[in-house]
Protein backbone atom coordinates (compact mmCIF):
# COMPACT_ATOMS: atom_id res chain seq x y z
CA UNK A 1 0.00 0.00 0.00
CA UNK A 2 1.21 3.98 -0.42
CA UNK A 3 1.77 5.89 2.37
CA UNK A 4 -0.82 8.24 1.15
CA UNK A 5 -3.36 5.45 1.16
CA UNK A 6 -2.40 3.76 4.67
CA UNK A 7 -2.95 7.31 5.85
CA UNK A 8 -5.86 7.59 4.42
CA UNK A 9 -7.17 4.39 5.79
CA UNK A 10 -6.24 5.35 9.46
CA UNK A 11 -7.87 8.52 8.76
CA UNK A 12 -11.16 6.87 8.10
CA UNK A 13 -11.11 4.10 10.23
CA UNK A 14 -10.04 6.97 12.81
CA UNK A 15 -13.31 9.11 11.54
CA UNK A 16 -15.60 6.01 11.71
CA UNK A 17 -14.82 5.22 15.47
CA UNK A 18 -15.51 9.03 16.20
CA UNK A 19 -18.95 8.75 14.54
CA UNK A 20 -19.54 5.70 16.44
CA UNK A 21 -18.44 7.20 20.12
CA UNK A 22 -19.08 10.68 20.14
CA UNK A 23 -23.04 10.93 19.85
CA UNK A 24 -23.61 8.54 22.32
CA UNK A 25 -21.09 10.09 24.55
CA UNK A 26 -22.22 13.15 24.53
CA UNK A 27 -25.99 11.87 24.81
CA UNK A 28 -26.76 13.92 21.96
CA UNK A 29 -30.61 11.66 21.22
CA UNK A 30 -31.94 14.36 18.62
CA UNK A 31 -28.70 14.02 16.56
CA UNK A 32 -28.52 10.18 16.48
CA UNK A 33 -31.80 9.67 15.23
CA UNK A 34 -30.83 12.16 12.12
CA UNK A 35 -27.63 10.27 11.95
CA UNK A 36 -29.07 7.00 11.73
CA UNK A 37 -31.34 8.33 8.75
CA UNK A 38 -27.85 9.96 7.36
CA UNK A 39 -26.49 6.58 7.40
CA UNK A 40 -29.60 4.36 6.10
CA UNK A 41 -29.50 7.17 3.14
CA UNK A 42 -25.41 7.13 2.24
CA UNK A 43 -26.39 3.12 2.32
CA UNK A 44 -28.90 4.24 -0.78
CA UNK A 45 -26.51 6.16 -2.23
CA UNK A 46 -24.00 3.93 -2.01
CA UNK A 47 -26.38 1.31 -3.53
CA UNK A 48 -27.14 4.07 -6.54
CA UNK A 49 -23.17 4.35 -7.29
CA UNK A 50 -22.76 1.28 -7.82
CA UNK A 51 -24.87 0.87 -10.44
CA UNK A 52 -25.00 4.41 -11.55
CA UNK A 53 -22.18 5.58 -10.95
CA UNK A 54 -19.42 2.62 -11.55
CA UNK A 55 -21.54 0.83 -13.91
CA UNK A 56 -23.17 3.76 -15.80
CA UNK A 57 -26.84 2.05 -15.51
CA UNK A 58 -28.81 5.07 -14.92
CA UNK A 59 -31.66 4.20 -12.41
CA UNK A 60 -33.99 7.31 -11.67
CA UNK A 61 -36.51 4.95 -9.13
CA UNK A 62 -33.94 3.59 -6.33
CA UNK A 63 -37.06 4.51 -4.03
CA UNK A 64 -38.24 1.57 -5.46
CA UNK A 65 -35.80 -1.15 -4.44
CA UNK A 66 -35.55 0.87 -0.91
CA UNK A 67 -39.18 0.73 -0.42
CA UNK A 68 -39.85 -2.89 -1.27
CA UNK A 69 -37.19 -3.54 0.76
CA UNK A 70 -38.41 -1.81 3.72
CA UNK A 71 -42.18 -3.87 2.87
CA UNK A 72 -40.87 -7.21 2.17
CA UNK A 73 -38.76 -7.04 5.88
CA UNK A 74 -41.80 -5.30 7.22
CA UNK A 75 -43.98 -7.77 6.07
CA UNK A 76 -41.52 -10.87 7.04
CA UNK A 77 -41.70 -9.43 10.46
CA UNK A 78 -44.75 -9.16 11.45
CA UNK A 79 -46.91 -11.33 9.11
CA UNK A 80 -44.19 -14.34 9.39
CA UNK A 81 -42.66 -13.69 12.75
CA UNK A 82 -39.25 -13.54 11.14
CA UNK A 83 -37.01 -11.74 13.99
CA UNK A 84 -36.02 -8.52 12.67
CA UNK A 85 -32.84 -8.57 11.81
CA UNK A 86 -33.05 -11.91 9.87
CA UNK A 87 -35.68 -10.07 8.42
CA UNK A 88 -33.55 -7.27 6.79
CA UNK A 89 -31.39 -9.59 5.11
CA UNK A 90 -34.11 -11.83 4.23
CA UNK A 91 -36.57 -8.45 2.88
CA UNK A 92 -33.64 -7.63 0.71
CA UNK A 93 -33.17 -10.90 -0.77
CA UNK A 94 -36.82 -10.39 -1.80
CA UNK A 95 -36.66 -7.52 -3.41
CA UNK A 96 -33.47 -8.30 -4.86
CA UNK A 97 -35.48 -11.44 -6.50
CA UNK A 98 -38.46 -9.14 -7.69
CA UNK A 99 -36.07 -6.13 -8.93
CA UNK A 100 -34.23 -8.22 -11.40
CA UNK A 101 -36.64 -10.24 -12.69
CA UNK A 102 -38.05 -6.66 -13.61
CA UNK A 103 -34.96 -4.75 -14.70
CA UNK A 104 -33.97 -8.24 -16.76
CA UNK A 105 -35.84 -6.93 -20.23
CA UNK A 106 -34.44 -3.83 -20.16
CA UNK A 107 -30.74 -4.62 -19.12
CA UNK A 108 -30.60 -6.30 -22.85
CA UNK A 109 -31.79 -2.41 -24.26
CA UNK A 110 -29.58 0.23 -24.60
CA UNK A 111 -29.09 2.15 -21.64
CA UNK A 112 -32.00 4.72 -21.48
CA UNK A 113 -34.69 2.05 -22.10
CA UNK A 114 -33.66 1.12 -18.53
CA UNK A 115 -33.75 4.86 -16.99
CA UNK A 116 -37.18 4.70 -18.44
CA UNK A 117 -38.47 1.41 -17.28
CA UNK A 118 -36.90 2.62 -13.35
CA UNK A 119 -38.61 5.59 -13.90
CA UNK A 120 -41.78 4.31 -13.65
CA UNK A 121 -41.46 1.29 -11.82
CA UNK A 122 -41.95 3.33 -8.56
CA UNK A 123 -44.98 4.54 -10.24
CA UNK A 124 -46.62 1.23 -10.85
CA UNK A 125 -45.35 0.35 -7.54
CA UNK A 126 -47.45 3.16 -5.63
CA UNK A 127 -50.34 2.41 -7.32
CA UNK A 128 -50.20 -1.23 -6.70
CA UNK A 129 -49.41 -0.75 -3.04
CA UNK A 130 -52.14 1.50 -2.70
CA UNK A 131 -54.58 -0.92 -4.22
CA UNK A 132 -53.66 -3.68 -2.04
CA UNK A 133 -55.14 -4.08 1.66
CA UNK A 134 -52.76 -6.74 2.72
CA UNK A 135 -49.52 -4.08 1.88
CA UNK A 136 -51.48 -1.46 4.49
CA UNK A 137 -52.98 0.15 1.16
CA UNK A 138 -52.87 4.17 1.36
CA UNK A 139 -52.31 4.06 5.19
CA UNK A 140 -49.02 1.70 4.73
CA UNK A 141 -48.15 -1.07 7.35
CA UNK A 142 -47.49 0.31 11.11
CA UNK A 143 -46.19 -1.33 14.23
CA UNK A 144 -42.85 -2.66 12.62
CA UNK A 145 -41.21 -4.23 15.94
CA UNK A 146 -38.14 -2.26 16.51
CA UNK A 147 -34.97 -3.50 15.68
CA UNK A 148 -33.21 -2.86 18.57
CA UNK A 149 -34.55 -1.27 21.89
CA UNK A 150 -31.83 1.60 22.24
CA UNK A 151 -31.72 4.50 19.81
CA UNK A 152 -27.75 3.89 20.30
CA UNK A 153 -27.85 0.44 19.25
CA UNK A 154 -30.27 1.51 16.46
CA UNK A 155 -27.51 4.16 15.53
CA UNK A 156 -24.53 1.87 15.94
CA UNK A 157 -26.22 -0.96 13.56
CA UNK A 158 -27.07 1.98 10.90
CA UNK A 159 -22.78 3.19 10.88
CA UNK A 160 -22.04 -0.91 10.82
CA UNK A 161 -24.59 -1.27 7.84
CA UNK A 162 -23.56 1.64 6.41
CA UNK A 163 -19.84 1.17 6.42
CA UNK A 164 -20.29 -2.38 5.20
CA UNK A 165 -21.88 -1.36 2.18
CA UNK A 166 -18.97 1.20 1.66
CA UNK A 167 -16.89 -2.11 2.26
CA UNK A 168 -18.99 -4.13 -0.11
CA UNK A 169 -18.69 -1.34 -3.39
CA UNK A 170 -14.79 -1.08 -2.56
CA UNK A 171 -14.42 -4.59 -2.93
CA UNK A 172 -16.41 -5.05 -5.84
CA UNK A 173 -14.70 -1.99 -7.86
CA UNK A 174 -11.13 -3.64 -6.45
CA UNK A 175 -12.01 -7.03 -8.18
CA UNK A 176 -12.01 -8.21 -11.13
CA UNK A 177 -15.97 -7.43 -10.87
CA UNK A 178 -14.63 -3.55 -11.15
CA UNK A 179 -12.89 -4.48 -14.52
CA UNK A 180 -15.53 -5.99 -16.37
CA UNK A 181 -18.30 -2.88 -14.49
CA UNK A 182 -16.17 -0.19 -15.73
CA UNK A 183 -15.87 -1.68 -19.29
CA UNK A 184 -19.79 -1.95 -19.52
CA UNK A 185 -19.53 1.49 -18.13
CA UNK A 186 -16.82 2.51 -21.27
CA UNK A 187 -18.48 1.09 -23.89
CA UNK A 188 -20.82 -2.26 -24.46
CA UNK A 189 -19.84 -2.94 -27.64
CA UNK A 190 -16.04 -3.25 -27.02
CA UNK A 191 -17.16 -4.86 -24.12
CA UNK A 192 -18.55 -7.65 -25.56
CA UNK A 193 -15.95 -7.75 -28.18
CA UNK A 194 -13.61 -8.39 -25.19
CA UNK A 195 -15.72 -11.58 -24.25
CA UNK A 196 -18.14 -10.03 -22.30
CA UNK A 197 -21.30 -11.35 -21.25
CA UNK A 198 -22.63 -7.92 -20.67
CA UNK A 199 -26.11 -8.69 -19.50
CA UNK A 200 -25.54 -11.23 -17.33
CA UNK A 201 -23.03 -8.55 -15.70
CA UNK A 202 -25.59 -5.82 -15.94
CA UNK A 203 -27.62 -8.53 -13.92
CA UNK A 204 -25.15 -9.26 -11.32
CA UNK A 205 -24.49 -5.40 -10.42
CA UNK A 206 -28.53 -4.66 -10.31
CA UNK A 207 -28.96 -7.42 -8.12
CA UNK A 208 -26.18 -6.28 -6.01
CA UNK A 209 -27.17 -2.58 -5.73
CA UNK A 210 -30.84 -3.59 -4.87
CA UNK A 211 -29.56 -5.49 -2.53
CA UNK A 212 -27.83 -2.93 -0.72
CA UNK A 213 -30.64 -0.47 -1.17
CA UNK A 214 -33.30 -3.22 0.21
CA UNK A 215 -31.07 -3.50 3.41
CA UNK A 216 -31.40 0.16 3.76
CA UNK A 217 -35.07 0.50 2.96
CA UNK A 218 -35.48 -2.19 5.99
CA UNK A 219 -33.64 -0.29 8.18
CA UNK A 220 -35.81 2.83 7.28
CA UNK A 221 -38.87 1.05 8.15
CA UNK A 222 -37.85 -0.56 11.31
CA UNK A 223 -36.69 3.29 12.53
CA UNK A 224 -39.76 4.62 11.67
CA UNK A 225 -41.92 1.82 12.51
CA UNK A 226 -44.40 2.20 9.76
CA UNK A 227 -43.84 1.99 5.83
CA UNK A 228 -46.39 3.32 3.29
CA UNK A 229 -46.55 3.83 -0.07
CA UNK A 230 -45.05 7.28 0.11
CA UNK A 231 -41.77 5.75 0.35
CA UNK A 232 -42.05 5.39 -3.47
CA UNK A 233 -41.84 8.57 -3.90
CA UNK A 234 -39.73 10.53 -6.59
CA UNK A 235 -38.12 12.15 -3.82
CA UNK A 236 -36.76 9.13 -2.30
CA UNK A 237 -35.63 8.03 -6.21
CA UNK A 238 -33.85 11.73 -6.71
CA UNK A 239 -32.20 11.92 -2.83
CA UNK A 240 -29.16 8.66 -3.19
CA UNK A 241 -28.81 10.45 -7.37
CA UNK A 242 -27.95 14.23 -5.74
CA UNK A 243 -26.08 12.95 -2.88
CA UNK A 244 -23.99 10.66 -5.09
CA UNK A 245 -23.56 13.51 -7.62
CA UNK A 246 -22.37 15.72 -5.23
CA UNK A 247 -20.15 13.82 -3.57
CA UNK A 248 -18.06 12.40 -6.45
CA UNK A 249 -20.30 9.55 -8.23
CA UNK A 250 -17.64 6.79 -9.46
CA UNK A 251 -15.86 6.98 -5.97
CA UNK A 252 -15.33 5.05 -3.08
CA UNK A 253 -16.55 7.62 -0.51
CA UNK A 254 -18.55 10.21 -2.42
CA UNK A 255 -21.96 9.05 -1.92
CA UNK A 256 -21.58 8.98 2.49
CA UNK A 257 -20.08 12.42 1.85
CA UNK A 258 -22.74 13.66 -0.38
CA UNK A 259 -25.46 11.93 1.94
CA UNK A 260 -24.10 13.70 5.15
CA UNK A 261 -23.57 16.91 3.61
CA UNK A 262 -27.26 17.23 2.08
CA UNK A 263 -28.73 15.30 5.00
CA UNK A 264 -27.25 18.24 7.46
CA UNK A 265 -28.45 20.65 5.18
CA UNK A 266 -32.48 19.36 5.11
CA UNK A 267 -32.55 19.00 8.72
CA UNK A 268 -30.88 22.48 9.71
CA UNK A 269 -32.72 24.24 7.26
CA UNK A 270 -35.65 22.75 8.79
CA UNK A 271 -38.04 25.59 7.90
CA UNK A 272 -41.81 24.99 6.57
CA UNK A 273 -41.02 26.88 3.39
CA UNK A 274 -37.90 25.22 2.65
CA UNK A 275 -39.53 22.12 2.70
CA UNK A 276 -42.23 23.12 0.46
CA UNK A 277 -39.40 24.65 -1.97
CA UNK A 278 -37.54 21.06 -1.52
CA UNK A 279 -37.62 20.37 -4.86
CA UNK A 280 -36.37 24.15 -6.52
CA UNK A 281 -33.51 23.35 -3.94
CA UNK A 282 -32.32 20.13 -5.11
CA UNK A 283 -32.56 20.90 -8.38
CA UNK A 284 -30.28 24.49 -7.84
CA UNK A 285 -28.26 22.22 -5.96
CA UNK A 286 -27.75 20.01 -9.21
CA UNK A 287 -27.01 22.55 -11.42
CA UNK A 288 -24.30 24.02 -9.14
CA UNK A 289 -22.93 20.38 -8.81
CA UNK A 290 -22.93 20.20 -12.27
CA UNK A 291 -20.93 23.88 -12.62
CA UNK A 292 -18.65 23.50 -9.83
CA UNK A 293 -17.99 20.38 -8.70
CA UNK A 294 -18.59 18.20 -12.26
CA UNK A 295 -16.92 14.92 -10.53
CA UNK A 296 -18.24 15.53 -7.22
CA UNK A 297 -16.24 16.56 -3.64
CA UNK A 298 -14.19 13.64 -3.68
CA UNK A 299 -13.37 13.34 -7.05
CA UNK A 300 -12.12 17.08 -6.71
CA UNK A 301 -10.13 16.16 -3.45
CA UNK A 302 -8.79 13.51 -4.83
CA UNK A 303 -6.97 15.05 -8.06
CA UNK A 304 -5.91 17.89 -5.65
CA UNK A 305 -4.18 15.05 -3.96
CA UNK A 306 -3.22 12.77 -6.26
CA UNK A 307 -2.98 15.17 -9.52
CA UNK A 308 -4.94 15.14 -12.24
CA UNK A 309 -4.65 11.45 -13.81
CA UNK A 310 -4.85 9.05 -10.98
CA UNK A 311 -7.71 6.32 -11.42
CA UNK B 1 -6.32 -26.96 -41.41
CA UNK B 2 -8.85 -24.51 -42.23
CA UNK B 3 -9.83 -22.56 -39.16
CA UNK B 4 -12.79 -20.25 -40.51
CA UNK B 5 -15.51 -20.90 -43.71
CA UNK B 6 -18.02 -17.94 -44.10
CA UNK B 7 -20.31 -18.75 -46.42
CA UNK B 8 -22.34 -17.03 -48.49
CA UNK B 9 -22.88 -14.17 -46.46
CA UNK B 10 -25.21 -11.16 -46.97
CA UNK B 11 -26.36 -8.29 -45.19
CA UNK B 12 -28.55 -5.27 -46.43
CA UNK B 13 -28.99 -2.05 -44.50
CA UNK B 14 -31.81 -0.57 -45.92
CA UNK B 15 -31.74 -0.34 -49.56
CA UNK B 16 -27.44 -1.57 -50.07
CA UNK B 17 -26.04 -4.76 -50.07
CA UNK B 18 -23.45 -3.97 -47.65
CA UNK B 19 -21.62 -7.53 -47.74
CA UNK B 20 -23.19 -9.41 -50.87
CA UNK B 21 -22.76 -13.03 -51.15
CA UNK B 22 -18.91 -13.38 -49.99
CA UNK B 23 -17.29 -16.69 -49.09
CA UNK B 24 -14.08 -17.68 -48.25
CA UNK B 25 -12.17 -19.55 -45.77
CA UNK B 26 -9.30 -19.05 -43.85
CA UNK B 27 -6.29 -21.40 -42.68
CA UNK B 28 -4.66 -21.74 -39.43
CA UNK B 29 -1.89 -19.79 -39.27
CA UNK B 30 -2.34 -17.62 -42.63
CA UNK B 31 -1.87 -14.21 -42.73
CA UNK B 32 -4.77 -12.57 -44.91
CA UNK B 33 -5.65 -8.78 -46.16
CA UNK B 34 -8.52 -7.59 -46.85
CA UNK B 35 -8.48 -4.07 -48.74
CA UNK B 36 -11.20 -2.38 -51.54
CA UNK B 37 -12.53 0.97 -51.88
CA UNK B 38 -13.98 3.01 -48.89
CA UNK B 39 -18.08 1.41 -48.35
CA UNK B 40 -16.70 -1.71 -50.03
CA UNK B 41 -18.51 -3.39 -47.05
CA UNK B 42 -14.70 -4.85 -45.33
CA UNK B 43 -16.03 -3.46 -42.26
CA UNK B 44 -19.72 -5.09 -42.29
CA UNK B 45 -17.44 -8.15 -42.80
CA UNK B 46 -15.91 -8.38 -39.75
CA UNK B 47 -18.88 -7.06 -37.72
CA UNK B 48 -21.07 -9.92 -39.15
CA UNK B 49 -17.91 -12.11 -38.17
CA UNK B 50 -17.54 -10.82 -35.30
CA UNK B 51 -20.98 -11.37 -34.33
CA UNK B 52 -21.11 -7.22 -33.92
CA UNK B 53 -23.90 -7.47 -36.76
CA UNK B 54 -26.29 -10.20 -37.45
CA UNK B 55 -26.29 -11.48 -41.45
CA UNK B 56 -29.53 -12.09 -43.22
CA UNK B 57 -28.50 -15.17 -45.05
CA UNK B 58 -25.44 -17.30 -44.79
CA UNK B 59 -23.39 -19.14 -42.37
CA UNK B 60 -20.19 -18.80 -40.41
CA UNK B 61 -17.82 -21.91 -39.25
CA UNK B 62 -15.16 -21.49 -36.69
CA UNK B 63 -13.30 -24.89 -36.36
CA UNK B 64 -16.23 -26.73 -37.86
CA UNK B 65 -18.72 -25.37 -35.63
CA UNK B 66 -21.64 -23.43 -36.92
CA UNK B 67 -21.30 -20.17 -34.91
CA UNK B 68 -23.66 -17.98 -37.18
CA UNK B 69 -26.37 -17.12 -34.48
CA UNK B 70 -24.01 -16.87 -31.22
CA UNK B 71 -23.31 -14.26 -29.39
CA UNK B 72 -20.03 -11.53 -29.66
CA UNK B 73 -19.02 -12.09 -26.05
CA UNK B 74 -19.07 -15.97 -26.96
CA UNK B 75 -17.05 -15.91 -29.90
CA UNK B 76 -14.69 -13.39 -28.38
CA UNK B 77 -14.28 -16.18 -25.59
CA UNK B 78 -13.51 -18.96 -28.39
CA UNK B 79 -10.82 -16.94 -29.57
CA UNK B 80 -12.43 -15.14 -32.43
CA UNK B 81 -11.18 -11.52 -31.77
CA UNK B 82 -11.68 -8.09 -33.76
CA UNK B 83 -10.18 -4.37 -33.68
CA UNK B 84 -12.17 -1.48 -34.34
CA UNK B 85 -11.63 0.78 -36.93
CA UNK B 86 -12.61 3.39 -34.80
CA UNK B 87 -11.22 2.73 -31.82
CA UNK B 88 -13.15 1.95 -28.56
CA UNK B 89 -10.51 1.60 -25.73
CA UNK B 90 -12.21 1.73 -22.06
CA UNK B 91 -11.70 5.14 -21.70
CA UNK B 92 -11.99 5.42 -18.17
CA UNK B 93 -9.00 2.16 -17.62
CA UNK B 94 -5.70 2.78 -17.36
CA UNK B 95 -3.68 1.40 -20.51
CA UNK B 96 -2.65 -1.40 -18.32
CA UNK B 97 -5.89 -2.04 -16.93
CA UNK B 98 -7.69 -2.02 -20.84
CA UNK B 99 -5.55 -5.25 -21.55
CA UNK B 100 -6.55 -6.62 -18.06
CA UNK B 101 -10.00 -6.81 -19.34
CA UNK B 102 -9.69 -9.60 -21.77
CA UNK B 103 -8.34 -11.48 -19.60
CA UNK B 104 -9.84 -11.46 -16.73
CA UNK B 105 -13.38 -12.06 -18.17
CA UNK B 106 -11.76 -15.37 -19.37
CA UNK B 107 -10.55 -15.59 -15.69
CA UNK B 108 -6.86 -16.27 -17.56
CA UNK B 109 -4.07 -14.98 -14.71
CA UNK B 110 -3.01 -11.37 -15.59
CA UNK B 111 1.01 -11.84 -16.45
CA UNK B 112 1.83 -8.12 -15.83
CA UNK B 113 5.54 -8.47 -17.26
CA UNK B 114 3.80 -10.13 -20.76
CA UNK B 115 2.04 -6.88 -20.47
CA UNK B 116 4.78 -4.79 -19.90
CA UNK B 117 6.68 -6.30 -22.62
CA UNK B 118 3.92 -5.76 -24.97
CA UNK B 119 3.29 -1.88 -24.24
CA UNK B 120 7.33 -1.56 -24.47
CA UNK B 121 6.98 -3.49 -28.44
CA UNK B 122 4.00 -0.70 -28.69
CA UNK B 123 5.78 1.97 -27.49
CA UNK B 124 2.94 2.70 -24.67
CA UNK B 125 4.92 1.71 -21.61
CA UNK B 126 5.23 5.67 -20.42
CA UNK B 127 1.08 6.03 -21.12
CA UNK B 128 0.66 2.67 -18.63
CA UNK B 129 -1.03 4.19 -16.09
CA UNK B 130 -2.76 6.73 -17.82
CA UNK B 131 -6.48 6.49 -18.31
CA UNK B 132 -6.76 5.63 -21.92
CA UNK B 133 -9.13 8.50 -22.40
CA UNK B 134 -6.04 10.38 -22.94
CA UNK B 135 -3.95 9.11 -25.72
CA UNK B 136 -3.55 10.63 -29.17
CA UNK B 137 -5.26 9.07 -31.78
CA UNK B 138 -2.39 6.75 -33.01
CA UNK B 139 -1.73 5.49 -28.97
CA UNK B 140 -5.43 4.38 -29.02
CA UNK B 141 -5.09 2.43 -32.57
CA UNK B 142 -1.87 0.57 -31.26
CA UNK B 143 -3.89 0.17 -27.53
CA UNK B 144 -6.53 -1.53 -29.77
CA UNK B 145 -3.93 -3.84 -31.03
CA UNK B 146 -2.73 -4.79 -27.83
CA UNK B 147 -5.94 -5.22 -26.66
CA UNK B 148 -6.66 -7.81 -28.98
CA UNK B 149 -3.35 -9.81 -29.21
CA UNK B 150 -3.03 -10.21 -25.26
CA UNK B 151 -5.46 -13.08 -24.87
CA UNK B 152 -3.41 -14.89 -27.61
CA UNK B 153 -6.67 -15.16 -29.73
CA UNK B 154 -6.89 -18.24 -32.23
CA UNK B 155 -7.81 -15.65 -35.09
CA UNK B 156 -6.85 -12.29 -34.71
CA UNK B 157 -8.93 -9.56 -37.22
CA UNK B 158 -7.79 -6.25 -37.29
CA UNK B 159 -10.01 -3.56 -38.75
CA UNK B 160 -7.22 -0.78 -40.45
CA UNK B 161 -4.61 -1.26 -37.87
CA UNK B 162 -1.86 1.36 -39.84
CA UNK B 163 -4.98 3.62 -39.96
CA UNK B 164 -3.57 7.32 -38.53
CA UNK B 165 -0.28 5.87 -37.46
CA UNK B 166 3.77 7.13 -38.40
CA UNK B 167 5.97 5.17 -40.10
CA UNK B 168 7.68 4.52 -37.04
CA UNK B 169 4.40 3.11 -35.29
CA UNK B 170 3.68 1.11 -38.21
CA UNK B 171 6.80 -0.46 -38.21
CA UNK B 172 5.90 -0.99 -33.96
CA UNK B 173 2.70 -2.42 -34.93
CA UNK B 174 3.62 -5.01 -37.59
CA UNK B 175 6.65 -6.28 -35.52
CA UNK B 176 4.31 -7.76 -33.03
CA UNK B 177 1.61 -9.23 -35.59
CA UNK B 178 4.62 -11.14 -37.33
CA UNK B 179 5.86 -12.16 -33.49
CA UNK B 180 2.43 -13.25 -32.89
CA UNK B 181 2.06 -15.35 -36.34
CA UNK B 182 5.43 -16.79 -35.85
CA UNK B 183 4.15 -18.45 -32.52
CA UNK B 184 1.22 -20.11 -34.55
CA UNK B 185 -1.01 -16.91 -34.66
CA UNK B 186 -4.02 -16.24 -37.47
CA UNK B 187 -4.55 -13.30 -39.16
CA UNK B 188 -7.15 -11.18 -41.05
CA UNK B 189 -6.18 -7.38 -41.91
CA UNK B 190 -8.14 -5.05 -43.85
CA UNK B 191 -5.88 -2.12 -44.39
CA UNK B 192 -5.69 0.81 -46.83
CA UNK B 193 -1.90 1.04 -46.52
CA UNK B 194 -1.34 -1.25 -49.37
CA UNK B 195 2.53 -0.92 -49.72
CA UNK B 196 2.79 -2.11 -45.62
CA UNK B 197 0.15 -4.48 -45.75
CA UNK B 198 1.27 -6.49 -48.99
CA UNK B 199 4.68 -7.42 -47.05
CA UNK B 200 3.25 -8.83 -44.56
CA UNK B 201 0.31 -10.64 -45.91
CA UNK B 202 0.10 -14.19 -47.49
CA UNK B 203 -3.40 -13.96 -49.35
CA UNK B 204 -5.16 -11.06 -50.30
CA UNK B 205 -9.40 -10.70 -50.86
CA UNK B 206 -10.81 -7.43 -52.77
CA UNK B 207 -14.03 -6.57 -52.13
CA UNK B 208 -16.09 -3.70 -53.89
CA UNK B 209 -19.84 -2.74 -53.12
CA UNK B 210 -20.25 -5.73 -50.87
CA UNK B 211 -18.82 -8.66 -53.64
CA UNK B 212 -15.49 -10.14 -53.44
CA UNK B 213 -13.92 -9.20 -56.93
CA UNK B 214 -10.75 -10.83 -55.93
CA UNK B 215 -8.89 -13.78 -54.42
CA UNK B 216 -5.52 -14.45 -54.64
CA UNK B 217 -1.50 -13.83 -53.65
CA UNK B 218 -0.82 -10.07 -52.98
CA UNK B 219 1.47 -10.16 -55.99
CA UNK B 220 -1.19 -10.72 -58.46
CA UNK B 221 -3.88 -7.92 -57.19
CA UNK B 222 -2.53 -4.91 -58.98
CA UNK B 223 -2.96 -7.40 -62.16
CA UNK B 224 -6.58 -8.09 -62.17
CA UNK B 225 -8.93 -6.23 -64.25
CA UNK B 226 -11.45 -5.75 -61.92
CA UNK B 227 -9.10 -4.42 -59.23
CA UNK B 228 -7.79 -1.89 -61.05
CA UNK B 229 -11.33 -0.80 -62.00
CA UNK B 230 -13.12 -1.01 -58.34
CA UNK B 231 -9.76 1.19 -57.33
CA UNK B 232 -10.74 3.44 -60.75
CA UNK B 233 -11.00 7.03 -59.70
CA UNK B 234 -9.87 6.93 -55.71
CA UNK B 235 -6.61 8.08 -54.39
CA UNK B 236 -5.36 4.47 -53.90
CA UNK B 237 -2.90 3.42 -56.30
CA UNK B 238 -2.48 -0.15 -56.35
N1 LIG C 1 -24.89 0.40 -39.49
C1 LIG C 1 -25.06 0.76 -40.77
N2 LIG C 1 -26.24 1.27 -41.18
C2 LIG C 1 -26.41 1.62 -42.47
N3 LIG C 1 -25.48 1.52 -43.40
C3 LIG C 1 -24.29 1.01 -43.06
C4 LIG C 1 -24.01 0.61 -41.73
N4 LIG C 1 -22.74 0.15 -41.67
C5 LIG C 1 -22.25 0.26 -42.91
N5 LIG C 1 -23.17 0.78 -43.75
C6 LIG C 1 -22.99 0.98 -45.18
O1 LIG C 1 -22.55 -0.23 -45.72
C7 LIG C 1 -21.56 -0.01 -46.72
C8 LIG C 1 -20.29 -0.75 -46.34
O2 LIG C 1 -19.70 -0.08 -45.23
P1 LIG C 1 -18.39 -0.60 -44.52
O3 LIG C 1 -18.16 0.25 -43.36
O4 LIG C 1 -18.52 -2.07 -44.27
O5 LIG C 1 -17.31 -0.35 -45.63
P2 LIG C 1 -15.74 -0.45 -45.53
O6 LIG C 1 -15.29 -1.31 -46.66
O7 LIG C 1 -15.31 -0.85 -44.19
O8 LIG C 1 -15.31 1.05 -45.83
P3 LIG C 1 -14.06 1.89 -45.28
O9 LIG C 1 -12.88 1.45 -46.06
O10 LIG C 1 -14.41 3.29 -45.57
O11 LIG C 1 -13.93 1.60 -43.83
C9 LIG C 1 -21.40 1.50 -46.83
O12 LIG C 1 -22.20 1.92 -47.88
C10 LIG C 1 -21.92 1.99 -45.51
O13 LIG C 1 -22.45 3.28 -45.67
MG1 LIG D 1 -14.24 0.04 -42.71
Amino acid sequence: MKRLDKIFVVTLLAVLAAMAVLPIALNLRFIIFILTLTNIFAMLAVSWNLLSGYMGLLSLGHSFFFAGGGYAAAILSISYGVPPVAAVFLGALVITGLGSLIGLPSLKLRGHFFALVTLIIPIIAYQVTNAIPQLGGHDGIFGIPSLFQSAEAFYLASLAAMAGSVMVSYLVMRSRLGIIFTCIKDDEIAAKAAGIDVPRYKLLGLAISIFIAGVAGAFYAYLNGVISPATYELEKASLPLLMTLLGGRATILGPVVGAYIIEILIETLKIEVLVRARLLIYSALALLIFMIFPSGIVGFLRRKVYGDTAG
Amino acid sequence: MEILRVEQLIKRFGGIVAVDNVSFTLQKNEILGIIGPNGAGKTTLFSLISGTEKPDSGKIYLNGEDITNTKPYHRALKGLVRTFQIVRPFKSLTVEQNLHAPLTVRKIHFNQEEAIQLLKKLGLIQKRNIPAAYLTHGEMKKLEVARGLIAKPRILMLDEPFGGLTVAEIGEVTSVLREYYEEGGTLVIIEHRLRELMKLIQRALVMDQGKLIFEGAPADVAKSEAVIKAYLGTDTVI
